[in-house]
C-alpha cells in the first residue's frame, strides 16, 4: 500500500514538473516572440543614437566629429539613405577645410551613389553627385584630361535601361500573354478570335525571350558584382599578384580609375579586387574602394 | 717455337701487360675520384645516419650519373638526393676544373649487428663505377656510447682546414654571411640549450633547408608580427650563393637586421648537429583583414666540406597568418582600422595669447609602440582652424615593435575674439593586450585679443566678398537631414525574381497550356482507339463470355446463348465465316476446309452440343464446366492465324 501511495506521489511529481517544463518553454517562446525584436530594436536605437549624434556635430560645423559618428551608425547596422547623405555632406565639408585628407571628395561621391541606391527617387543626390563628379572631372582634367564617368560595357547598358523588377514583370505578362494566346488557338473556333491568339502567341514569345534574358541578367549582375566607388585620386590597374600592370587591361583608357568613379566589384582575393569600370575588367587594390551597401 | 718467334711472342706480351697496366691506372685513378662518406660508424637501431657519396670527373666529361647503394637485408634507406658540385684548382698556373655529384641517403637500421654499407656506385662516362664498401655497427637502443666527435667542430663530416674549398669561414666572410665564431663554445646535444626560436622537431631533409618561422600567426590589421627565415645545414660550412625575396605581398615590412643574423648556432636535430643561420629578420605590419601566407623563401646554398662544396636550392614553405579586424564593439568613434599599439600623447601650445586672427603653434608627440597613425583626432569648434600638421618621427623597429615617436606641428588660426578652450588632441587605438584606448592631450585654454585696426591700415576683405569655391558651391546645394531612422529608404526593392520558383513559373504557363492540349488530343487517341476495338468481333466474344460468367454465377441457361455467341463471334474472327448460317454437321468440314485446325473445329462442334445439352436438361453442374471449357477453346481459337478469306 505504502509502495503504492509511493508511486502514485512520483508519478504526481513527475506530471507537475512536465508541466513546469512545459510552462517554461510557453514562457521562453512567448519572450523570444514578444520581447526579441524589442531588444533587436533597443540596438537599432543606439546606431540612430549615433547618427543623431554625427547630425548635431554636422550641424555645429564639425565635419570630422560628424563622419566619425556617421561612420560608426553605419558600422552598427543602420542603413539609410539620409545617413549616407549625411556622411556626403560631412565629408564634402571636410574636403573644403584645412583638414580635408586626399579622397574625401571620393567620398563624397560614395555616400551620395549609396543614397541613390537606397533611394532611386531622391533628386537632390543625383544633382549633387553630379556636381560633385563634374569638380573631380574639373580638378583631374588639369594633369590627365580624363572624366570620371566611363560608358558602361553593352550588356550592362541593355540591363540598365530599366530597372530590374520592370524585366521581372514584363516577362511574367509575356509569358501570361503566350499561355493566353496557346489556349485561345486550342479553344476557340472563329477566325478572328484565332488570329488574335496566334498574334498573342508571336508577341508573347517575343517579349519572353526579350525580357527573361534580361531579368536573368539583371538578377546576376545584382547579385555576383558588388557596387563601388574609388575614393583615392586613382585606383591604378594592377594585374592578378597585386603588381601594377605591364599590360592595361583591354579598352582601359589610362593608367588607373578616377576618383569618385562608380565601378563593380566581381571578385575580391586579398587585398585585389576584379573590377568592372565601363567595359573595362581588371584589378585594383580592394582598399581603394568603398563598397556601397544595399537593402 | 724458333728465337725469332719467342721474340715477337714476348714483345706482344710485353705490349699487353703495358696496355693492362695503363687501364688499371686509368680505373685507379677514376676510383680514386669517388669517395663514400658516413655520418656514423655506430648507430643505435631505428637511428638514422646518412651515406653520401661523391663523385667528381674532369671538365670535358660527362657528368656522373645514376647513383646506386647496396644494402644488406635489415637495413632500409631513403634517397638519394642529388646535388651538383664544382671543384676549380690552380697548380703550377694551370687552372683546372673538376664537377660532381653528390649523392646523400638516410639510412636506417632495423636490428642490431655489424653491416656493409655498399659499395656505393655511380654510372661515369658508360661505366659503372664502385668504392670501397663501408661497415657499420647498429647496437640496440640505448646501448650505443658517446661518438667519438670527428673533425676540428665536431662535426659528422670531418673538415680540413687546408682544403682551399673547406675553408667555410674565409667563404662566408667573401659572401658577406656570418661566420662561424672559432671561440665559441663547443656544441652540446642538450637541445634546451638553444633558443625556442632556432629549434626544429624534424630535419625535413637531412643536408640542408629553410624553415620560416612566424609569430604569432593571428592578429589584427596594424598589429606588427615577427617573420625569420633560418638555414640548416648538415656541413661544416656554407654560403648563399643567391636568394630570392621572402614572400609578404600585402604587408608592410621593416627589415630588422638583429644582431642574430650575424651568428652561426649549432643546433641538434634528432640526433645529428646542424649549423643554423638567422637569414631574414623582418617585422610585418598587416594592412587589410584576411589568411595570407608568408616567408616563402628560395636560395641557393653552398654546403661546403672537405671535398669541396656543392651548391643546392632549397625552398621554405610559407606560414600562415590569420589577419582580423578588431571587434566592433567598444571601438571609440574616429577608430581607423590599423591603428593598433599603445602609446601616449603629449602637446605643446604657444603663444597662449595671440590677436584675432593670428595663430598659436601646437606641438603634439605621440610617444609609443606599435602602428603610428598619419594624423590625430583634432579637436573642432568655430573660429578655429587647425592647419595640415608637419610631421618628423623618429621610429625604428625594437623589440619585435615599432618604437618611437611621431610629432605633429600645426598651425590653429584664431579667428574670434575671447578666451577659448581648444579642446583636446586624442588618438584611439587598439591595444591587443588591453583592447580599445585612447590617447589624450587637452590643448588648454587660448585667449584671442581683437586688434586694434591702425590707422591707414586697409580693412581686411570679406569672405562674402569672394566668389564662392566649387566646393562651396555644392555644399551650399546640400542641406542636413534629419530622418535618419532607416525607414527612409525604399522599400519592397526586392524584384520578383529573387525567388526561387520565378524563372519556372514564367514557363509554367504556357507549358500547362501545351500540356494540356497534348494529353487532350491523347485522350481522344485513346478515345477513338477503344472505340474501334469495341468493335471487332474478338471483343465481343470476350465480352459475350464475361456476360456468360456473370449469368453461370446465378445458373441461368441464357449463359449458354452467351457461350453460343462466343463460339460463333471466335470463328468468325478467325474464318470469316458465319457458322450460325451452316448446319451444325456440317460445320467443322467447312471450318477445316478455310485451314482452321481440326481439333479446334472438332470442339466447337463438341461445345455447342454440350450447351444444348445442358441448356435443354438444365443441367446446372455442367454448365460451370462449360463455361470454363470455352472459354479456354476461345483463348486458343483467337490464336490462330486469320484465314485469307
Amino acid at each position: 500500500m505504502a509502495n503504492l501511495s509511493r508511486s502514485s506521489q512520483s508519478q504526481a511529481g513527475l506530471m507537475s514538473r512536465r508541466w513546469l517544463r512545459c510552462l517554461l518553454g510557453l514562457a521562453l517562446a512567448l519572450n523570444t516572440i514578444f520581447v526579441g525584436p524589442k531588444l533587436a530594436l533597443a540596438s537599432g536605437d543606439k546606431a540612430t543614437d549615433l547618427a543623431s549624434a554625427g547630425l548635431q556635430a554636422l550641424r555645429a560645423s564639425a565635419p570630422s566629429r560628424a563622419l566619425e559618428q556617421f561612420e560608426l551608425a553605419g558600422d552598427r547596422g543602420l542603413i539609410d539613405p539620409n545617413l549616407s547623405y549625411n556622411r556626403a555632406l560631412a565629408y564634402l565639408l571636410r574636403a573644403k577645410s584645412p583638414q580635408a585628407v586626399p579622397g574625401d571628395l571620393g567620398q563624397v561621391a560614395a555616400g551620395l551613389e549609396e543614397a541613390l541606391l537606397l533611394n532611386p527617387d531622391d533628386v537632390e543626390s543625383e544633382q549633387v553627385l553630379d556636381a560633385v563628379r563634374a569638380e573631380l572631372a574639373r580638378v583631374r582634367a588639369k594633369p590627365q584630361g580624363e572624366a570620371v564617368s566611363a560608358r558602361p560595357s553593352l550588356g550592362r547598358a541593355l540591363v540598365g535601361l530599366a530597372p530590374r523588377a520592370v524585366w521581372d514583370w514584363l516577362a511574367v505578362s509575356a509569358s501570361l500573354l503566350l499561355s493566353a494566346g496557346l489556349l485561345g488557338r486550342a479553344l476557340l473556333k472563329r477566325a478572328e478570335l484565332l488570329l488574335a491568339s496566334g498574334l498573342g502567341i508571336g508577341i508573347g514569345l517575343g517579349l519572353l525571350a526579350l525580357a527573361a534574358p534580361l531579368s536573368f541578367a539583371a538578377g546576376w549582375l545584382n547579385e555576383r558584382t558588388e557596387p563601388a566607388v574609388v575614393i583615392t585620386a586613382e585606383a591604378h590597374w594592377l594585374d592578378a599578384v597585386g603588381v601594377p600592370a605591364r599590360a592595361l587591361p583591354a579598352s582601359a583608357h589610362g593608367a588607373g580609375i578616377p576618383e569618385g568613379a562608380l565601378v563593380y566589384i566581381h571578385q575580391k582575393a586579398g587585398n585585389l579586387a576584379e573590377v568592372e569600370w565601363g567595359a573595362t575588367l581588371g584589378w585594383v587594390s580592394a582598399g581603394q574602394l568603398r563598397g556601397l551597401r544595399q537593402r | 717455337m724458333s728465337p725469332s718467334a719467342h721474340k715477337i711472342w714476348r714483345l706482344i706480351w710485353n705490349v699487353l701487360l703495358a696496355q693492362a697496366a695503363c687501364l688499371l691506372v686509368s680505373n685507379v685513378a677514376l676510383a680514386q675520384r669517388l669517395s663514400t662518406e658516413l655520418s656514423a660508424r655506430q648507430v643505435e637501431v631505428g637511428e638514422t645516419f646518412v651515406v653520401q657519396l661523391t663523385a667528381l670527373v674532369d671538365d670535358d666529361s660527362a657528368q656522373p650519373q645514376n647513383p646506386a647503394l647496396k644494402l644488406p637485408p635489415g637495413i632500409v634507406a631513403t634517397g638519394p638526393n642529388l646535388s651538383t658540385q664544382q671543384q676549380v684548382s690552380i697548380v703550377n698556373g694551370h687552372l683546372s676544373r673538376s664537377y660532381g655529384v653528390t649523392a646523400t641517403w638516410s639510412v636506417t637500421p632495423t636490428k642490431a649487428g655489424r653491416y656493409p654499407i655498399g659499395p656505393a656506385s655511380i654510372l661515369i662516362q658508360g661505366r659503372r663505377l664502385s668504392d670501397d664498401p663501408q661497415s657499420i655497427e647498429v647496437v640496440a637502443a640505448g646501448t650505443a656510447r658517446q661518438q667519438p666527435q670527428r673533425g676540428p667542430r665536431g662535426l659528422p663530416f670531418g673538415f680540413d682546414p687546408f682544403d682551399p674549398f673547406g675553408s667555410g669561414p674565409l667563404s662566408n666572410r667573401l659572401r658577406g654571411l656570418p661566420t662561424p665564431d672559432p671561440d665559441a663554445e663547443e656544441p652540446t646535444l642538450d637541445p634546451s640549450s638553444v633558443p625556442e626560436e632556432w629549434r626544429v622537431a624534424r630535419a625535413p631533409d637531412p643536408a640542408a633547408f629553410l624553415i620560416a618561422k612566424v609569430s604569432p600567426h593571428k592578429v589584427v590589421v596594424g598589429q606588427a608580427l615577427s617573420l625569420k627565415v633560418f638555414a640548416y645545414t648538415s656541413y661544416p660550412g656554407f654560403d648563399d650563393v643567391s636568394a630570392s625575396d621572402v614572400t609578404r605581398k600585402d604587408f608592410l615590412a621593416f627589415d630588422l637586421a638583429t644582431k642574430e643574423q650575424s651568428v652561426i648556432r649549432r643546433v641538434p636535430i634528432g640526433n645529428q648537429l646542424f649549423n643554423a643561420a638567422q637569414i631574414r629578420d623582418l617585422l610585418l605590419v598587416p594592412l587589410a583583414p584576411g589568411r595570407f601566407k608568408v616567408g616563402e623563401m628560395t636560395m641557393k646554398l653552398a654546403l661546403i666540406s672537405r671535398r669541396g662544396q656543392e651548391v643546392v636550392e632549397r625552398q621554405s614553405v610559407p606560414a600562415e597568418i590569420e589577419v582580423v579586424e578588431p571587434p566592433k564593439k567598444g571601438r571609440p568613434p574616429g577608430y581607423r582600422l590599423g591603428d593598433v599599439g599603445h602609446f601616449q600623447l603629449k602637446v605643446e601650445v604657444a603663444p597662449r595669447e595671440v590677436p584675432v586672427g593670428g595663430a598659436v603653434s601646437v606641438t603634439a608627440w605621440l610617444e609609443g609602440q606599435g602602428n603610428f597613425p598619419s594624423e590625430l583626432r583634432l579637436p573642432e569648434q568655430k573660429g578655429v582652424e587647425f592647419s595640415q600638421p608637419t610631421i618628423k618621427e623618429e621610429i625604428a623597429p625594437k623589440d619585435g615593435a615599432l618604437t618611437g615617436y611621431r610629432k605633429f606641428s600645426y598651425v590653429v588660426r584664431l579667428n574670434e575674439a575671447g578666451e577659448l578652450d581648444l579642446g583636446a588632441l586624442s588618438h584611439p587605438y587598439f591595444n591587443p593586450s588591453a583592447g580599445y584606448e585612447t590617447a589624450n592631450a587637452p590643448l588648454g585654454v587660448v585667449k584671442a585679443v581683437a586688434a586694434v585696426a591702425r590707422p591707414g591700415t586697409p580693412e581686411p576683405a570679406s569672405p562674402e566678398a569672394a566668389p564662392p569655391a566649387p566646393l562651396q558651391r555644392i555644399a551650399d546645394l546640400m542641406k542636413p537631414r534629419a530622418d535618419m531612422s532607416g525607414q527612409s529608404a525604399i522599400r519592397g526593392t526586392g524584384a520578383p525574381s529573387d525567388r526561387r520558383w520565378f524563372y519556372p513559373l514564367l514557363l509554367l504557363g504556357p507549358a500547362l497550356v501545351i500540356l494540356g492540349q497534348f494529353m487532350g488530343k491523347l485522350g481522344s487517341l485513346v478515345s477513338t482507339r477503344q472505340s474501334a476495338r469495341k468493335g471487332t468481333l474478338a471483343y465481343q466474344a470476350r465480352a459475350a463470355l464475361e456476360e456468360a460468367r456473370e449469368l453461370a454465377k446465378n445458373s441461368s441457361m441464357s449463359a449458354v446463348s452467351a457461350l453460343e455467341r462466343v463460339v460463333f463471334m471466335a470463328l468468325e474472327d478467325r474464318t470469316g465465316l458465319k457458322a450460325r448460317a451452316v448446319l451444325r454437321g456440317e460445320l467443322a468440314a467447312k471450318l477445316i476446309s478455310q485451314g482452321f485446325p481440326s481439333e479446334l473445329a472438332l470442339r466447337a462442334v463438341e461445345l455447342l452440343e454440350q450447351g444444348d445439352t445442358v441448356r435443354f436438361g438444365k443441367l446446372e453442374a455442367e454448365l460451370q464446366q462449360l463455361v470454363a471449357d470455352t472459354g479456354e477453346w476461345m483463348e486458343r481459337a483467337l490464336e490462330v492465324r486469320r484465314s485469307a478469306s
